[in-house]
């Protein structure tokens, strides 16, 4: 039997009390929280510049100048680190080996091509080498910011569209939840992957139209969830206490119900993450997703595909990569459903 | 103190314009069944219910789950829409005002709910919940509200320390304080209090009713005290209207529904109220059978299907709420037998002696 939680605690302490016993769920956070990470540190985990290096009498640190760059916004206030950000600066032989200098994990970076091609693993490329030599270790690494800020920027999108439709259709109630619960319905008929296909025949496939266009297709069960809450706690005494004290109906939407609704819709938003995932791994696959040669996860696979009988090593990285990071942000979604529910307090774990 | 009070409440009865004045208000509910949505049916929730209250008063409305009363409350307040009827407060049609006069005036009229923990957003801080009618009537803001928030949780037993935490923090009685400080935040005049006692442990109910009557005692307040137990409202309450079934059967000062209730719903209230002496015999009333339903209400007395004394009248007419010989003035009754049962004095004598003093 578990204690239970602290009396004192507040409610995010409380969620995470009961999120902490659930051991796949941490797990699962645990593989999340690294993959944010790699996601985020990409260039200094895989890069053919320097972490910090000593060239010509001066001191660069190129690889966090990179890492900092892609920051949306405020990456733009930095500059690139000249000479290494220029085109046809070659790090590896500028720099002699009497330069002090800290490369990056693994110093290739995910264009850059050698004449080794089809390598079989090896302590030099941990994960083998593709057609035209790039390593793949190197690509993984990209990809995973492909992958995560595909699944993170479109849930994003999602939640936005799904709490505001949702949320209205819960709080006006009458024929304004009719009209958008059938909205709700027809997009959920929706086949997303062949909508999202033929919408890619008009817009350039790139990475932030495949963000957007799974944002705008995937709010529906965010949308169904908050609905739900929102009928639900407009009846709580809570939100009449808040009427008669004189709240207006946006202070009682933002103030009141949103905040409590949030829980329910984070746990379909990180199922969702999951999903957009997936989605972004089978655009790329089909060639309608990050285009080559920019890795992901899909086109990685993709390429693999191509050569699986000869090199069949090439398939293995993407394919755990894929599945490690659906299933961990399964688990997740699962732990933390269990935390939200009140009810998970009287079955306590063994 | 209920004797005072008893007095006061009756002088202030027959003034020309009291606090609150409600007029034969209904309050219906529409049943909506099928793929169109039709109406198909109503249910009765508040369906012709006139009272006054005047400044300073308490009146107490009784009467069992799901006679209409808590609905009465929040239509009073608008936070129900009513179907029919008039309600003035303080000079003003409460429900055609627009909602910017509405606004203000519910600075005047407020609420406590039954449920302590329901009515408390569990995501705010008790500083956010006490000074949020603060801030949206531009009262205090800032420092001055934390302050203000403070003297309030003071006011109603609660230290200022206690700003930063959030409801699930406290118990049941002490969640109740929260939301009677919220209520008296903007200084209001009258005070709709749902069942504020009945979900809490008997020996914190007296410490909250204790609390509402000093409240009462330093600014004047006037109440709407809603119960289903006449033992809570003996000793708090000026005047009682009992409920049943969305209308009031009959309505006496507090005093005189405990010496004289005519009503055999009253009697039948008055006989389950329990009795502290167990030597004492007496005899109860206990009612057969179930509140009937709102949506189909019985013809006639609404009360006839479990009245021991019904008749064929009661059946068919439904009885006026009108004063009877030998009552004092302000009490009157919704009864075609009220006279003769003065001749069941088994019935009125016994439980008046046996009130109970449970406060």
């Amino acid at each position: 039997m578990t204690r239970g939680p602290d009396q004192h605690a507040t409610g995010s302490q409380r969620l995470w009390q009961r999120f902490r016993r659930n051991r796949a769920g941490v797990v699962g956070l645990g593989c999340v929280l690294s993959l944010l990470l790699i996601a985020m540190l990409s260039p200094l985990i895989a890069g053919n510049v320097p972490i910090v290096c000593r060239y010509q009498d001066q001191w660069y640190a190129p690889a966090v100048v990179e890492t900092v760059r892609r920051i949306p916004i405020v990456g733009r206030i930095v500059r690139p680190s000249k000479p290494f950000g220029l085109p046809g600066f070659d790090a590896k032989s500028e720099l002699s080996d009497a330069d002090t200098a800290i490369w990056p994990l693994i110093p290739f970076g995910p264009t850059e091509t050698s004449t080794q091609s089809f390598a079989s693993p090896s302590s030099t490329h941990w994960l083998g080498t593709d057609e035209i030599g790039r390593d793949i270790a190197a690509r993984m690494v990209h990809g995973t910011t492909v992958s995560m800020s595909v699944g993170v920027v479109a849930m994003g999108i999602a939640g936005f569209i799904g709490l505001f439709i949702g949320g209205i259709a819960g709080f006006a109630g009458g024929w304004v939840d009719a009209v958008l619960s059938r909205v709700i319905e027809v997009v959920i008929c929706f086949p997303v992957l062949f909508l999202i296909l033929s919408v890619m025949v008009w817009l350039e496939p790139n990475i932030v139209n495949v963000m957007i266009i799974i944002g705008i297709t995937r709010w529906t069960a965010v949308a169904r969830f908050t609905r739900g809450e929102f009928i639900k706690l407009k009846e709580q005494e809570f939100v009449l206490a808040a009427r008669a004290s004189g709240a207006g109906t946006l202070r009682i939407a933002v103030r009141h119900l949103l905040p409590n609704a949030l829980a329910p819709a984070l746990v379909t938003l990180t199922f969702g993450v999951a999903q957009a995932i997936l989605i972004e791994a089978a655009l790329s696959w089909l060639g309608f997703g990050v285009q080559p040669p920019n890795p992901s996860w899909g086109n990685l696979l993709r390429s693999a595909y191509v050569h699986l009988r000869s090199d069949p090593y090439m398939v293995y990285p993407p394919c755990v990569a894929i599945f490690v990071a659906v299933l961990a942000y399964n688990l997740v979604g699962d732990a933390l459903r269990d935390a939200i529910d009140p009810r998970t307090e009287l079955q306590a774990r063994t | 103190m209920s004797e005072a009070m008893t007095s006061t409440g009756r002088e202030s009865t027959p003034t020309a314009s009291p606090l609150l004045r409600v007029r034969d208000l209904k309050t219906h509910f529409p049943i909506r069944k099928g793929v169109l949505s039709r109406v198909h049916a109503n249910l009765r929730a508040v369906d012709g219910v006139s009272l006054d209250v005047a400044t300073g008063e308490t009146v107490g409305i009784v009467g069992e789950s799901g006679c209409g009363k808590t609905t009465l409350g929040r239509t009073i307040l608008r936070l129900t829409p009513a179907t029919s009827g008039s309600i003035h407060f303080d000079g003003h049609d409460v429900l055609s005002m627009s909602s910017s006069t509405l606004r203000r005036v519910r600075r005047d009229m407020q609420i406590i709910f039954q449920d302590p923990a329901g009515s408390l957003n569990p995501r705010m801080t008790v500083a956010s919940i006490v000074g949020e009618p603060l801030m949206i009537h531009r009262i205090a803001t800032g420092r001055n509200m934390s302050e203000r928030v403070a003297e309030l949780l003071e006011k109603v037993g609660l230290t200022g320390d206690d700003l930063h935490r959030y409801p699930h923090e406290f118990s049941g009685g002490q969640r109740q304080r929260i939301g009677i400080a919220r209520a008296i935040a903007l200084n209001p005049k009258f005070i709709v209090c749902d069942e504020p006692v009945s979900a809490l442990d008997v020996s914190i109910q007296s410490q909250v009713i204790n609390l509402l009557a000093d409240l009462r005692g330093e600014f004047g307040l006037s109440y709407l005290f809603i119960a289903h137990n006449l033992a809570v409202v003996r000793h708090f309450c000026d005047r009682i209207a009992v409920m049943y079934l969305g209308r009031i059967v009959e309505s006496a000062s507090a005093a005189n529904i405990f010496a004289s209730a005519r009503h055999p719903y009253t009697m039948a209230l008055l006989s389950a109220v329990p009795e502290p002496d167990p030597q004492r015999k007496r005899s109860r009333i206990v009612l057969r059978g179930e509140v009937p339903s709102a949506v189909d209400p019985p013809t006639g007395c609404a009360f006839h299907t479990r009245c021991p004394f019904a008749t064929d009248i009661c059946r068919s007419e439904t009885p006026p709420l009108t004063g009877k010989t030998g009552l004092s003035d302000d009490h009157i009754v919704a009864c075609h037998h009220a006279d003769e049962l003065l001749q069941f004095p088994a019935s009125t004598d016994h439980v008046s002696a046996s009130g109970g003093d449970t406060l």
